[in-house]
């Protein structure tokens, strides 16, 4: 996927000043005067590993004002936090809220490309896990009830004899809702099954 | 001894005693004619008592006939003396009606010569011997009457008539000495007149049978204006005391005080100045000054100016007041001499005499430069602190250009390998780095602006929409920051002020910040308002006015007076030291323009107003300011 970045700072130079930098690394950029004005042009939801350079202070609408909106988001964008006054409380928060760093101006272009680079990549990987957590899930909505509870007792480590116990049935009837799932998941190995339900958040029997 | 000799010997001295002191009197100050008139009727008195004497005891017709032709000469003498006497010491009397007088009179005393016999008789036939104070004295019997005698009657009542006008006048003008000299003077001349004028006539009329006693009304009006120059000797002599006493105290306040009493006799052109009063000028004791010799002390910077104030207290006001420098003595600074005068006319409303005083006051004068220069320095700190205070919002602004020149730059850098080059873009992102340093240099000036002291004579046209939008500019960022809205039109029709930029733009940003203050330091919560500063410029006939207004909680009435006293703050300690309105308001008046917190209303925040005046009045006010201040010694 091709990624985009956003710039939003109000000073007319800075923006231009930007726009030619980020170029430079080879991304795709648009910029904005105000939070506002970026905020209507975003589409509904994130489709493109995504990152915004925003300024601290702007009339209107505040960079971190901004954040907050942006993390109101499914999948929110990476931001970076750009300021002409190193204000100590505005990082703290800034940096809590999970932007990717805080660049007081003026900075030099390896730190903006590089904290880019970072950026993208964390969202790339939250956009493609969000897309895997998904197809996870399409895979485990296939699976019967019975075949969910079995499979809940595998990614214990549990043996077949064990879950037969626990779930009132056969060992013969476990040995076959273990296939059926390794199979309707797309797995070879049991590691493997565990991996996909952590990503997915499936929750491990008790 | 006879009553009659012992009584008119007793007058007839008094009069002569009269006549002599008074004639030493007038002896001593030869310039007092008015003197020299009362020995003349005192002496003519002794010699008509005299005639009077000879008169009651003569036995002869004729005899009484010719001492009454020579009294007569005696009376008509007597009579010219006192009607001069009355013209010189009243100065009320119509000269006309004077000359009227005494050329009727002297026109009866020829007569009296020439006809027969005297003014009142062609002739005497016959004398009677009546009693009178126990002795038997002669009077007229059997006489003929002289037509002439009317032209005496008719010089009587002009002199009369002359003497009354007089008198009436000098009643008129007030006071109580001149009524007393009035009534006491002119009463007893107008009685002595009249009583002669009656008696005289009667008896030549042959219809009273007495002796003629005119000395006696005479020697009543010689007792009055006897009184009247004695009690003048007493009041001199408290005079002189008086004068003396105060002659001390000018010499005292002279020399304590460097006061130098001057006159300027304007008809001759000469000076006189009091003992210690030639010091202060520098000008050799009771050496000949005039006007143009005394100027040639005055400091060349001032004669001019001085010399048209002078001429115009002389010519219009007949006051004065100015202050100006001495010429500087050698090796030391010039003087400030501050002088008061009056101008003195004279009966025809002329100016005669110009009296005044100068006191050095260069004390004062270097008090006042060293209070302006501080003035100055306060000022200056007070810029200083607020430019301090802002040091965040100003570093922001300046981050912004800096940080769009190093991408620029940067980005230039990696685009050289390019191939092929692209120059276009070169010359774009080298375009925007000019603009951009232009910009972070443009901030750095403004800063470097508010941290210089304020030379004397930075004077220029400046233009207030100028002001508001530089200072807007630096604000931009604290602005921003504290999320307010600026609402600023500027008025391209305004005229400039000749004024100093730089404080102008610390007065505006003062106020800015204090509304930024009010509007931040408020609780959350209590305006529903987004925050906002308008700025509105107007330009009325009355001069230019500029509102600053917030929408913040606004000045509690108690306080709108209070706000400009020095160190008065509503902020919390630490948080300035009070002195911005104080000083922004110096600023403004040393401009000739006011600066008020308007009382508030409902629903409003805080509102300040500058109202400046016209300009064409400005230039002159803070040319004389500064030149004050120019003259700061050294």
């Amino acid at each position: 996927m091709s990624s985009i970045v956003y710039i939003i700072d109000d000073d007319p130079s800075v923006r231009r000043s930007l726009v030619r930098l980020v170029r430079e690394g080879d991304y795709d950029v648009e910029a904005f005067a105000s939070a506002e004005e970026f905020l209507t042009a975003l589409p509904e939801a994130f489709v493109r590993p995504t990152c915004a350079v925003i300024d601290l202070q702007m009339p209107g609408l505040s960079g971190l004002e901004l954040q907050q909106r942006l993390n109101a988001r499914p999948h929110p964008c990476s931001v970076i936090f750009i300021s002409g006054n190193g204000d100590i409380p505005a990082t703290v928060k800034a940096m809590r809220h999970g932007a990717v760093t805080f660049l007081t101006k003026p900075f030099h272009d390896e730190e903006l490309l590089t904290a880019l680079a970072e950026g993208i990549e964390v969202h790339q990987k939250q956009l493609v896990d969000s897309l895997l957590t998904r197809r996870i899930h399409q895979r485990i909505e296939t699976l019967s009830e019975r075949e969910r509870e079995t499979m809940s007792w595998v990614i214990t480590g549990a043996l077949n004899k064990q879950i037969a116990g626990e779930l009132g049935i056969a060992e013969r009837t476990v040995k076959a809702h273990r296939a059926k799932v390794m199979e309707k998941m797309g797995v070879v190995s049991v590691a493997e099954l565990v991996r996909l339900c952590d990503v997915a958040g499936f929750t491990v029997a008790r | 001894m006879s009553w009659v000799t012992v009584i008119w010997s007793a007058g007839m001295g008094v009069c002569l005693i009269l006549a002599l002191m008074h004639f030493l009197i007038w002896f001593r100050d030869r310039k007092s004619w008015s003197s020299f008139c009362f020995p003349v009727i005192a002496l003519g008195i002794v010699c008509m008592g005299f005639c009077e004497l000879s008169l009651m005891l003569t036995d002869s017709p004729d005899e009484f006939l010719r001492l009454v032709r020579i009294g007569h000469v005696l009376f008509g003498v007597t009579v010219a003396a006192s009607l001069l006497f009355v013209h010189l010491d009243f100065g009320t009397g119509r000269s006309w009606l004077l000359l009227l007088a005494l050329g009727l009179r002297t026109a009866a005393v020829t007569a009296n010569l020439v006809t027969d016999g005297s003014l009142h008789f062609i002739s005497i036939q016959s004398l009677e011997k009546i009693r009178f104070l126990g002795e038997s004295i002669s009077i007229v019997n059997e006489a003929t009457e002289n037509p002439w005698v009317r032209l005496g009657q008719l010089a009587a009542l002009v002199q009369i008539a002359y003497v009354i006008d007089a008198s009436t006048r000098l009643w008129r003008r007030g006071g109580g000495l001149n009524r007393h000299r009035a009534l006491s003077i002119g009463g007893s001349t107008v009685l002595l007149f009249l009583v002669g004028f009656v008696l005289v006539g009667s008896i030549s009329a042959g219809a009273l049978r007495a002796p003629i006693l005119v000395s006696f009304p005479f020697f009543g009006m010689v007792l009055a204006i006897g009184y009247d120059m004695s009690s003048n000797l007493i009041r001199t002599a408290q005079l002189a005391k008086e004068l003396e006493a105060n002659e001390r105290r000018l010499a005292l306040a002279g020399a304590a005080g460097r006061i130098a009493f001057w006159e300027w006799d304007l008809k001759n052109d000469r000076i006189w100045f009091s003992k210690d009063g030639w010091a202060v000028f520098g000008i050799e004791p009771a050496s000949e000054v005039n006007f143009e010799r005394f100027m040639v002390h005055v400091h060349e910077d001032d004669r001019s100016r001085l010399e048209e104030t002078v001429r115009e207290s002389v010519e219009k006001t007949g006051a004065y007041s100015a202050e100006f420098r001495l010429v500087a003595t050698e090796g030391g600074r010039p003087r400030w001499l501050s002088a008061t005068g009056k101008v003195e006319k004279n009966n025809r409303g002329e100016p005669v005499l110009f009296r005044g005083f100068s006191i050095d006051v260069s004390r004062r004068k270097d008090a006042e430069s060293q209070a302006a220069q501080q003035r100055r320095e306060l000022t200056h700190l007070s810029r200083v602190g607020t430019l301090g205070a802002l040091s965040g919002a100003l570093a922001h602004e300046l981050n912004q250009p800096l940080a769009a020149i190093l991408s620029n730059a940067q980005v230039g850098r990696r685009r050289l390998g390019a191939e092929p080059p692209d120059l276009a873009e070169m010359d774009e992102i080298l375009h925007d780095i000019v603009d951009d340093t232009k910009r972070a240099g443009n901030i750095v000036h403004g800063m470097r602006a508010m941290f210089a002291k304020d030379a004397p004579v930075d004077l220029q046209a400046v233009d207030l929409n100028g002001v508001v939008a530089d200072s807007l500019k630096l604000l931009h960022s604290e602005i921003i920051a504290r999320k307010t809205r600026i609402e600023f039109t500027p008025l391209p029709t305004l005229p400039p002020i000749t004024a100093s930029f730089i404080e102008l733009q610390q007065v505006f940003i003062n106020l800015i910040v204090n509304s930024l203050d009010a509007i931040s330091g408020q609780s959350a919560g209590v305006s529903a308002l987004p925050p906002c500063i308008r700025i509105i410029v107007s330009d009325t006939p009355d001069g230019i006015m500029f509102e600053v207004a917030d929408n913040g909680p606004g000045i509690p009435l108690e306080n709108l007076e209070h706000l400009f006293e020095p160190f008065f703050s509503t902020k919390s300690p630490g948080k300035g030291l009070g002195l911005g309105l104080s000083i922004s308001r110096g600023i403004v008046e040393r401009y000739g323009g006011k600066l008020i917190a308007v009382p508030p209303e409902d629903g409003c925040g805080a509102v300040f107003r500058i109202a400046f005046p016209p300009p064409s009045a400005d230039a002159k006010v803070a040319a004389c300011d500064h030149g004050v201040d120019a003259d700061t010694p050294h």
